[in-house]
């Protein structure tokens, strides 16, 4: 619980950073406020991956302002379904699928369903226009946020420590080699 | 609660692989999946013109030609401001009621592009040149 809390605190924190982080598409972000829950699916549970997903929209949204509009959807239906959709791939194949892997679906699915929600609220297909150039720059963010993950996991990172009270696994690096 | 978490501590003995054989089939069906689409998407319209679409509907069709200023509204209440340069053929949104104003930051757009304003739901589409190039292959 204690973990999922920080790592909802992490997300939503570089979800408002993110918004001063220029990007060339007009509308969008880099994506890299997915780094906790990518996280969160590999070290906790679903359910504490989808709590990261709906809070970061809910929280990021209402610092930045955007609470309740369409880019607070986009954000909420985005994340929920790349938190789904790399589940399934993570328990249908199991260690078959690398970080890489998942975390390109991940990327891939929530920008889709971003673009799906824009697409219904404007009823045009035109936001579909930037579709191509929206997966290739999600694709980049979503590669370095699973090169950050797999460094993470070989740390030793936040991996749940028999015996250990909950809370003080934020201790540190448990297997580190530091 | 704490103590079931069991599969959180399958990291312990395996380290997950950070990337397998299993990806480059995700990465191949990823770019399928783009380009099929964005065949879809790009069958714009050959004219010379600017259209302004509101909720989905036309609201204005104007020449790519000649300079203008549309103030797009939705009954009374104001939405933005569509200018017109005939002398590049290009158009953008300024004056823009959002809160984001993405549709300004979009800046100028030439023929082929697309400003969005998803809180306005305005659309604007810039028609093509008469002949492009790039939509043929020999």
């Amino acid at each position: 619980m204690v973990r999922a809390g920080v790592l909802v605190a992490m997300s939503t924190g570089m979800y408002i950073l993110e918004t001063f982080i220029p990007f060339p598409l007009p509308a969008g972000r880099w994506g890299f406020s997915n780094l906790p829950m990518l996280l969160a699916l590999y070290t906790l549970q679903l359910r504490h991956a989808v709590a990261v997903a709906v809070f970061k929209a809910f929280l990021g949204s209402m610092m930045v302002g955007s609470f309740l509009s369409i880019g607070f959807f986009m954000s909420l239906i985005g994340g929920l379904g790349a938190v789904l959709s790399m589940k399934c791939v993570l328990s249908l194949l199991k260690s078959r699928v690398g970080i890489l892997g998942t975390s390109l679906l991940g990327a891939f699915i929530n920008n889709t369903l971003q673009i799906a929600v824009a697409a219904l609220a404007v009823h045009s297909k035109a936001p579909f226009f930037y579709y191509p150039y929206l997966v290739i720059m999600g694709s980049f963010s979503g590669a370095v946020n699973a090169y950050i993950t797999s460094r993470f996991l070989n740390l030793g990172f936040f991996v749940y420590e028999e015996g250990a009270k909950d809370g003080k696994i934020l201790a540190g690096f448990h297997n580190s080699g530091r | 609660m704490k103590r079931r978490d069991s599969n959180t501590s399958k990291n312990h003995g395996e380290i997950t692989r950070f990337f397998s054989p299993f990806d480059l089939m995700i990465i191949l069906m990823i770019g399928m999946v783009t380009f099929v689409a964005m065949r879809f998407v790009s069958t714009g319209d050959l004219s010379r013109k600017v259209v302004v679409l509101v909720d989905g509907e036309v609201y204005a069709e104007l020449p790519l030609d000649e300079d203008a200023t549309l103030t797009i509204m939705k009954g009374d209440r104001y939405l933005s401001t569509l200018l017109v340069d005939g002398e590049r053929g290009m158009a953008c949104l300024t004056r823009s009621e959002c809160p984001l104003k993405i549709c300004e930051k979009t800046g100028w757009v030439g023929p082929g592009g697309r400003i969005v304003c998803v809180p306005n739901r305005i659309v604007v589409k810039v028609g093509r040149k008469e002949a492009q190039l790039d939509a043929i292959t020999w």
